[in-house]
């Protein structure tokens, strides 16, 4: 090794911040060592003259330097003979306390070698305690020297143990006094591993105090901390070392229980927690002579404190600590022996407080008793036998209400803890408990039922005694099995008969007996359906109680077990033909309810086990339940005819012809469908298309006929052919008149409207999914033509859906090609002079255009593309013709559709792609729109300026529907340009109230996360919200106000306050106030609500 | 000690879930529906009211009570009864005014309030409710900056 090297880095270290020279020549001594020019040995050998020098700096500088080099040089080049001897070097030189930081560094390199062997781990850490003076150090090398111990020990410590039993004590030595928390974490982590692997020599109490005083953990890490230390992880590492040995048994218990009575809540919490983890730990013999005042402090801690956290600690060091003292009794002998003290003093408190009337604090005494019986089986057998004589007896004398309901509660604690679902029952124990509860069935049983009984007509009264006779169910041993069963018909018979409030919470409690004893729960709950629940046209039947037994069926179908008996129920109420016109809206409304009901749990069921029922009935009975009215010509004949006569209405051909073809319902219907053949494997998919296919291109009628409906399609005296991409269907020959010609063409369209049923299955179709058509390209364009030749706005989505869904999917090379066919063809369409089409000729080519850039952009398309359809759309909102469906566009990209285009439906579908549309389309629509108002200045005209305010609200429509699916982040990367955009967004005259909402709740959004930007605008927004917010129709603009506007305007202008500087909002305050005393007498209470809040917060803001 | 120099340092507390909470309808989002003034909306209004003692809400501690609400829509009138947790509460008028302030600040200004101690739950009652319902010592008590920022404490939860 030269020298002159070693020369260089050692000069350089003379100067302190020339850290470019110093690595220079570190790096050149490196690069000999690993060239093999030179070897360590020879490294030290050239260090002789700093490593021998009389100077404690030389020295420190020379082992650096070593140390550095070890630290930079690659692993494979130092060898196993090197290893050893840099050991011997290091250890050798630790007694020389200047040197001492870069011999534990070179020692941590050292360490994480491969020669590194125990042997050299003993040496290590016997010179380390013997020759080094660890407290004596700095912060970091007090820091590093942890670490090489933690280290030592995690790789050898079986050699330690052996070479080192003292290592505990000198462990202590070593952290006695340490106070920074970075070492203290390392320490902690350390305490554990050395106390429960070396002999403690009698040092057990001053091993326990080292780590003790530093209890309770007062940590707050200081303001702009980078070390991410918290109190929590210090409390968490140093209740591991209070709890690490039995051996601290002795000492800790005693202050532990001190420190419950600490003023401070968090040394509370922390001293429960450390005592709960502790009672698994120490002996029995330990925590016995403080048991009873344990209990007792923790008692008094409940009966005083109204803070949850602290009352949830205490249970659970109760419930620890009950376990605990029944460790060594046997569960044969709790049928007569008398309880432990500790025990013994919360059940002579609960029959005190019960006998004197004192049942706040009873209620409380009940959970401590709950805490017992969830400790172990002993205690419950114990705290039973002596407690439910009691309350049986207390429960027959109390006569008001509420001590009824006090009584019930603390017997519910008391059977919710003796609960077996979670627990191993052995059989000795099993026979004990059956002697137990043999006793008490019958009356528990009678008194909990007639509870039910008397307290139906009261609202939480009634929840205790079903909760209470719930919990018992859950007690094996306790109920029969006709029990059960009457247990089940009370709680159902208490959740439909009880008052509307409660009724949530009784169905919780009725489902969570049901998810116990699901064979019951469906026995009893299907006669109660069967009874309840009427088919959709029943009007005798649909009364305003039906919502409850909806959703009962809709809380217990979520049990697996219940799932498809309740799915079959529900589709049997889906009654095929109406019977009543005109179609009452009770029953499209239920009808609704059920839809949503079978959505919810068709989403539940496994569909892999009831494959071939959702292929043969619930596809089918959907369908038909869509299809089925819209070939019924007589019965819509009949509800026209109905609805004309009717006096005071006018004819019209929007006539309801079934439950299920109105919008709202043929889309749940939809969704249904999407979902069940979205979960079902390919084969089964491809024979449902197979079958749609057949009845909406071909008029095969065989899905009907499984969804129980007349198989007669052809054309005859009472139906219709289902053709619905005919362009028209002929009148029944021997039919005629009017009305007749006019239900036909009713007919038609609704047969189109309910394409979307063959969209919603279509969209969902895999990949691999074949369709049964010969050319599926020109299939596809067959698509666009039926589209554009009957352009009714549902019909053309439906399509349009399909359309995309394909190109999604298909091959790209053919979906490329059908895009390059069908843009050009649909940009043309839609540019057409107004002339030769109608208005809904270029509006369905936009809707189709959207929708196949979509398909596109989601898939495939890159960002010239992309522009390319952006530039279109915004092109189209400049359109009066185009400009809503093309403003309704950005919705369709930026947005996730129901079911279409999604990873659901097993489509093509880029990450991010919303961000990236979003991104594309805000510039231009920046620009146009600041390119629109400029011209809107300069015209004149009332014409023209009412066409600017139609394209104006496109414009901000489009926005609105942008801003609408991106997060929140995204939209505030782009917000300055768009803020006179929104200002805007809130005064501008449109009926349509969306896009006023939406500004609302993008502003809302803004004033949290912006609030600099919004304060910019404030005198044009508080005004504008305020006068939003506080009529029902806005006498500025003219336009309408509806609930929800008014109170999505009140939340934003309630969030100023909060987020505001308040020298921005002071100018405006006391009109605020003033203005918002209209919003407090609003009719809707949904509003007055806000109201109050939104003017509370403008009250309370003061400067 | 925590609890030294309170009036009453250890109250009486009551479990509130699930107590009396509206059950939303259909009609209460349609807008063709007014919704009328009712009980359970002036409860809403002064159940989260924070005790100027404890931490805790005059629900909890059954200062207010749903039965104890009077309200008649028709006739612009509303009366609320409080019951003190003990018969010699000194903070019973201080409780009353925030009933008031919330409901001032809260209600339109057609309706008549009327605020009032329980019969039979406070030794000074008759004191008590003409403080409480005298328009001028009301105002003038808000005059008072100190008293109003107390007043605002206790109404600080979210209503």
């Amino acid at each position: 090794m030269d020298s002159n090297l070693v020369q260089a880095y050692i000069l350089s270290l003379d100067t302190i911040n020339d850290h470019g020279s110093q690595d220079q020549a570190l790096q050149a001594i490196v690069g000999v060592v690993e060239s093999g020019q030179g070897s360590l040995l020879s490294l030290v050998q050239a260090l002789e003259e700093p490593l021998t020098s009389d100077r404690p700096d030389q020295r420190a500088k020379g082992i650096k330097l070593l140390a550095s080099v070890v630290g930079r040089v690659q692993r494979e080049k130092i060898p196993h003979a090197a290893v050893k001897f840099l050991v011997n070097f290091f250890c050798e030189r630790l007694a020389d306390t200047t040197c001492v930081p870069w011999l534990i560094e070179g020692l941590l390199t050292i360490i994480a070698l491969p020669g590194f062997t125990s042997d050299f781990a003993v040496d290590v850490t016997q010179s380390l305690f013997g020759k080094v003076h660890i407290q004596s150090f700095q912060q970091t090398t007090r820091l590093q020297i942890f670490k090489l111990i933690q280290a030592l020990l995690d790789g050898h410590l079986s050699a330690i143990q052996q070479c080192c039993p003292q290592l505990a004590v000198d462990f202590m030595q070593a952290m006695d006094g340490e106070k920074d928390p970075r070492n203290l974490m390392v320490c902690f982590t350390l305490f554990p591993v050395v106390v429960q692997s070396f002999a403690l020599q009698g040092q057990e109490e001053e091993l326990f105090e080292i780590v003790f005083c530093y209890f309770p953990i007062t940590f707050k890490p200081p303001p702009g901390d980078t070390l991410g230390i918290t109190a929590d992880q210090l409390k968490q590492a140093l209740r591991r070392c209070i709890t690490a040995v039995p051996a601290f048994g002795p000492y800790a218990v005693d202050p532990l229980v001190g420190k419950l009575s600490s003023t401070s809540g968090t040394a509370k919490l922390d001293a429960l927690q450390t005592l709960t983890d502790s009672l698994s730990v120490y002996a029995l013999t330990d925590i016995e002579p403080h048991v009873t005042e344990l209990v007792s402090v923790i008692r008094e801690e409940l009966y005083q404190s109204p803070d949850q956290m602290l009352a949830q600690k205490c249970l659970a060091t109760l419930t620890a600590l009950f376990g605990k003292i029944a460790d060594p009794c046997h569960i044969e002998d709790a049928l007569e022996a008398a309880p432990h003290p500790g025990l013994r003093l919360v059940i002579d408190d609960l029959i005190e407080q019960v006998a004197d009337h004192k049942l706040t604090k009873a209620r409380i005494s009940g959970q401590i008793i709950k805490c017992a019986c969830q400790s172990s089986l002993y205690q419950c057998v114990v705290a039973n036998r002596l407690l439910i004589p009691v309350l049986l007896e207390k429960e027959a004398q109390v006569s008001g209400v509420s001590d009824q309901q006090i009584i019930l509660d603390i017997l519910w604690h008391i059977l919710a803890g003796s609960s077996t679902q979670d627990r191993v029952v052995p059989d000795n124990a099993s026979v004990v408990l059956h002697r137990l509860w043999a006793s008490y069935t019958e009356r528990l049983f009678t008194m909990m039922a007639g509870a039910i009984g008397s307290l139906t007509s009261h609202g939480e009264p009634v929840v205790t005694a079903c909760r209470a006779l719930a919990a018992a169910a859950a007690i094996r041993p306790l109920f029969s099995s006709n029990e059960t069963h009457a247990t089940l018909l009370l709680l159902q018979n208490a959740y439909y008969s009880a008052f509307t409030v409660v009724r949530p919470a009784l169905l919780d409690i009725l489902a969570g007996v049901v998810r116990q004893h699901p064979t019951q729960g469906l026995a009893v709950s299907s006669e109660f359906l069967g009874q309840r629940m009427p088919l959709v046209y029943d009007t005798s039947r649909i009364d305003a109680e039906l919502p409850w037994v909806v959703a009962m069926v809709r809380e217990l179908g979520l049990v697996p077990a219940l799932t498809q008996p309740f799915l079959a129920k529900l589709l049997a109420t889906l009654q095929p033909a109406a019977n009543v016109y005109p179609i009452p809206a009770a029953c499209v409304s239920y009808t609704q309810q059920v839809l949503k009901t079978l959505h919810t749990l068709l989403g539940s069921i496994d569909v892999a086990a009831h494959e071939t029922w959702i292929v043969e009935v619930v596809v089918p009975t959907l369908v038909a339940r869509g299809v089925s009215p819209t070939i019924h010509l007589m019965d819509v004949v009949h509800a026209m005819l109905i609805e004309h006569s009717s006096p005071g209405t006018t004819p019209s051909q929007a006539v309801i012809i079934s439950a299920y073809t109105t919008a709202a319902n043929l889309g749940h219907l939809a969704d249904c469908l999407a979902l069940v053949v979205g979960g079902l494997p390919v084969p089964a998919q491809q024979g449902v298309l197979q079958s749609m296919h057949g009845l909406y291109f071909n008029q095969d009628a065989t899905l009907l006929a499984q969804g129980q409906v007349a198989t007669a399609v052809v054309s005859g005296d009472h139906w219709l052919v289902f053709d619905p991409l005919a362009s028209s269907i002929p009148v029944p020959t021997h039919a005629g008149g009017q009305t007749i010609t006019s239900a036909v063409m009713t007919l038609h369209h609704e047969q189109q409207r309910t394409m979307l049923l063959f969209a919603a299955m279509f969209s969902m179709l895999d990949p691999a999914v074949n369709l049964p058509v010969k050319d599926e390209s020109q299939w596809a364009d067959d698509l666009v033509t039926q589209a554009l030749a009957m352009p009714h706005a549902e019909f053309v989505t439906a399509l349009a859906l399909c359309l995309a869904s394909w190109l999604n999917k298909a091959p790209i090379e053919q979906s490329q090609a059908v895009i390059d066919l069908v843009m050009p063809r649909l940009v043309a369409t839609a540019n057409a002079p107004d002339s030769s089409h109608p208005d809904s000729v270029p509006r369905a080519a936009v809707l189709l255009y959207q929708w196949v850039a979509k398909a596109w952009i989601v898939r495939n398309a890159n960002a010239q593309q992309t522009q390319t359809f952006a530039q279109q759309l915004v092109a189209w909102l400049n359109q009066p013709t185009t400009a809503t469906v093309a403003a309704q566009g950005f919705q369709t990209i930026a947005g996730t559709h129901a079911f279409a285009l999604t990873k659901p439906a097993r489509a093509h579908v880029k990450r991010f792609y919303h961000q990236r549309f979003f991104h594309l389309c805000v510039p231009l629509l920046v620009q146009s729109f600041r390119a629109l108002s400029s011209s809107s200045h300069q015209s004149f005209s009332t014409a023209a300026s009412t066409g600017h305010d139609a394209i104006k609200a496109a414009y901000l429509q489009a926005l609105a529907h942008l801003i609408d699916s991106v997060p929140k982040q995204v939209l505030l990367t782009e917000l300055p340009p768009l803020m006179p955009m929104l200002l805007s967004a809130l005064t501008v005259a449109t009926p349509n109230p969306y896009l006023r909402i939406n500004t609302c709740h993008t502003l809302y959004v803004i004033a949290i996360d912006a609030p600099k930007v919004l304060a910019e605008h404030i005198q044009t927004i508080v005004p504008t919200l305020v006068r939003v917010a506080s009529t029902t129709r806005d006498a500025t603009t003219g336009q309408p106000c509806p609930m929800a506007l008014r109170t999505a305007a009140l939340k934003c202008l309630g969030v100023l306050p909060d987020h505001l500087d308040y020298t921005v909002l002071h100018p405006y305050r006391a009109q605020v106030i003033k203005d918002l005393i209209r919003a407090l007498d609003d009719p809707k209470r949904l509003v007055r609500q806000e109201a109050v809040q939104c003017r509370n917060k403008w009250l309370i803001a003061m400067g | 000690m925590a609890s030294a120099g309170k009036i009453n340092a250890n109250p009486v507390v009551y479990e509130t879930t699930q107590n009396y909470q509206r059950v939303w309808t259909d009609a209460d989002e349609d807008e063709a529906v007014r919704d009328a003034f009712d009980k359970q909306e002036i409860f809403d209004l002064i159940r989260h009211i924070n005790d100027p003692e404890h931490p805790l809400t005059l629900e909890q501690l059954n200062v207010a009570q749903y039965e104890h609400v009077d309200v008649r829509d028709d006739e612009d009138y509303i009366c609320v009864e409080f019951t003190p947790t003990i018969p010699h509460c000194s903070m019973a008028t201080l409780i009353g005014l925030c009933i008031r302030v919330r409901l001032l600040r809260s209600l339109p200004e057609r309706f008549k309030i009327d605020i009032r101690v329980r019969k039979g739950t406070h030794q000074s009652e008759n004191a008590v409710n003409k403080q409480l319902n005298d328009k001028e010592r009301v105002a003038a008590a808000l005059e008072n900056k100190h008293l109003l920022e107390v007043v605002n404490q206790c109404l600080a939860a979210p209503s």
